[in-house]
């Protein structure tokens, strides 16, 4: 009898962990040596299997991903951001916090010059000619992600007290975005999968980290139109949310050519999916913190939870990413079994 | 005749530009600047964090809110120094981001909410070891320390800052507040042994206030 299908719960956990777990670490040279990651991916998938095999991750024989991968401070570095590498944690973009006329002065990078644009154009042929391909893994970020990078705080003022400003600094940064989505895709067929793996990688979605932060009608002003700007430009489109998605969902079902939706833990995921429609692939998001702190009956009620609230299940993911170390083993099996086992298909 | 409820709405609406004027004329009427700061600034803070508590507001407005009091104080400070008074600060905090943590706006509110409620607020940064904590607690007076952590991973850095403040010639001295995404009531309290735990800004407020009994 064939086995009935589930909905798909992912694992995704955070530097810390394997470099506490297997010494596996994330500085510098995770970025800029392609056949260090490569080696860490296998590295990775065998660690899995061995450890939540029982569960289904990981794989036994993983053949070599040549991935490329810039975390999510690609455009930052390209506009100067400092990057700071960690062995043990994701690269984090300072800001820049420049001025109003600074912001007017940008212009729109050379994808093909900039740095570290310009070392990762190097990896890919490297990967290329070693591998044959490369898959991406080049993430865009969102408009006022990356906007709040250049601008720093002061942007949130300005929304208020330079509306004009903002709107020419989120466009700015919308283009770029577009840019360099249609400069990358192309070459590797897919989008960034580190922020959002349970988004189909052929979508392009961005990050909306930093929209937790804004109103329902801030976004209206101040999200909305370049989210659509971007979607217009680049579909289907993808959001991943931090957060809870109940103040802004009613806007972000304005987004044109919308197909994915990532919402974070505190979400109204019943009201969200009705919002959104059925035909909105959904990702509900469980807390890393209950997945550290809390027992594995809590974990496993918090996934039954969300399973409830999913209907229809057939276009319906949860995942729990970030899981740093000390993370019991039991909860990601409870997770992962709760799934397999409660949320059945038909 | 000072408006002094123009003052309070211009906090509360985040009129940033238009505070200087109003201060400025409250001042020149003879309004007495800590009834300004106190009556009127940080009651309209207070309200402010009501409404940010109960998501009629978010980040942009409470900073604007904050700022614009900050504004506003600009132009009484030099009119207290001048009096030979100062500000009246209610309390002495020292607060950071923790090591491995760059995460830096949820602690920027706090030392906004802070600073508009009376404290005099000393923000070391992000990225912070414990024994840089210590160092400014220590340097600055603190009646408190908070710490803020965005990730799990901060966790036993919370641990061990808690642990060094603890261990140090500032306990039964200084109390230690903690806060941030990652942060429970029961990891922070429980387990680390801090004297509060807050769940955003406002709530950090009250929390240290409790623990100065200040309510």
């Amino acid at each position: 009898m064939a086995e009935k299908a589930h909905i798909p719960l992912g694992v995704g956990f955070y530097p810390d962990w394997w470099k506490a777990n297997y010494g596996i670490t994330f500085g510098r040279d995770y970025y800029y040596d392609p056949d260090y990651r490569v080696e860490v991916g296998l590295k990775q998938q065998k660690a899995l299997y061995e450890r939540f095999g029982d569960v289904g991750l990981g794989q036994a024989d993983p053949q070599p991903k040549p991935l490329i991968s810039f975390g999510m401070v690609m455009l930052p570095a390209i506009f100067g951001c400092e990057i700071v590498f960690e062995e043990a944690a994701l690269p984090w973009a300072m800001p820049l916090n420049l001025s109003a006329e600074e912001c007017d002065k940008l212009v729109k990078p050379d994808l093909t010059k900039v740095e570290p644009m310009a070392s990762v154009l190097k990896q890919i042929d490297h990967l290329k000619s070693k591998y044959g391909k490369v898959v991406g893994d080049i993430n865009v970020t969102g408009v006022q992600n990356l906007a709040l990078k250049i601008r720093g705080d002061e942007l949130y003022m300005d929304y208020y007290e330079e509306p004009e400003f903002a709107h020419r600094l989120l466009t700015f940064c919308s283009e770029c975005i577009i840019d360099l989505w249609k400069f990358i895709y192309p070459i590797t067929g897919t989008g960034a999968v580190d922020v959002t793996p349970m988004c189909d990688p052929t979508i392009f979605c961005v990050p909306n980290c930093t929209v937790e932060q804004i109103s329902g009608d801030t976004y209206e002003e101040f999200g909305l139109p370049y989210d659509n700007m971007l979607a217009e430009a680049c579909h289907p489109f993808g959001i991943h949310h931090c957060g809870s998605l109940d103040p802004v969902v009613e806007h972000y079902a304005k987004v044109k050519n919308l197909v994915f939706m990532e919402a974070g833990f505190g979400t109204d995921f019943a009201a969200a999916r009705k919002i959104l429609g059925p035909d909105v692939a959904f990702n509900a998001r469980i807390s890393p913190v209950l997945m550290k702190n809390g027992t594995a009956e809590e974990v496993a009620a918090t996934v039954k939870d969300a399973i409830d609230q999913g209907a229809p299940l057939s276009n319906y993911s949860i995942d729990t990413v970030g899981l740093t170390d000390g993370v019991p083993d039991e909860n990601v099996r409870a997770a992962r079994r709760m799934a397999m086992e409660y949320g059945l298909i038909g | 005749m000072a408006d002094l409820q123009a003052i309070k709405e211009a906090v509360s609406k985040g009129k940033r530009k238009d505070i200087v004027g109003l201060v400025q004329a409250a001042l020149d009427d003879g309004a007495d600047p800590n009834t300004i700061i106190n009556d009127y600034m940080i009651e309209a803070m207070k309200e402010v964090g009501a409404r940010f508590e109960a998501k009629k507001i978010f980040v942009p407005e409470m900073m604007i809110a904050a700022r614009t009091m900050q504004t506003g104080l600009d132009v009484i400070k030099p009119i207290l120094e001048s009096q030979g008074s100062q500000k009246e600060t209610v309390g002495t905090v020292v607060i950071g981001t923790v090591f491995g943590d760059l995460h830096d706006i949820g602690k920027n509110l706090v030392v906004l909410m802070l600073e508009s409620s009376g404290f005099e607020v000393f923000n070391i940064g992000e990225n912070v070891p414990p024994e840089k904590f210590l160092e400014k607690a220590k340097e600055h007076g603190a009646d408190i320390v908070g710490l803020s952590s965005l990730l799990t991973t901060g966790d036993p850095h919370v641990k061990a800052t808690v642990e060094a403040i603890k261990a140090s010639d500032l306990a039964g001295k200084v109390k230690v507040v903690c806060g941030g995404a990652a942060v429970t009531r029961k990891f922070a309290v429980d387990q680390c042994g801090a004297d509060g735990h807050a769940t955003d800004a406002v709530d950090a407020v009250k929390t240290i206030k409790q623990l100065m009994n200040l309510n």
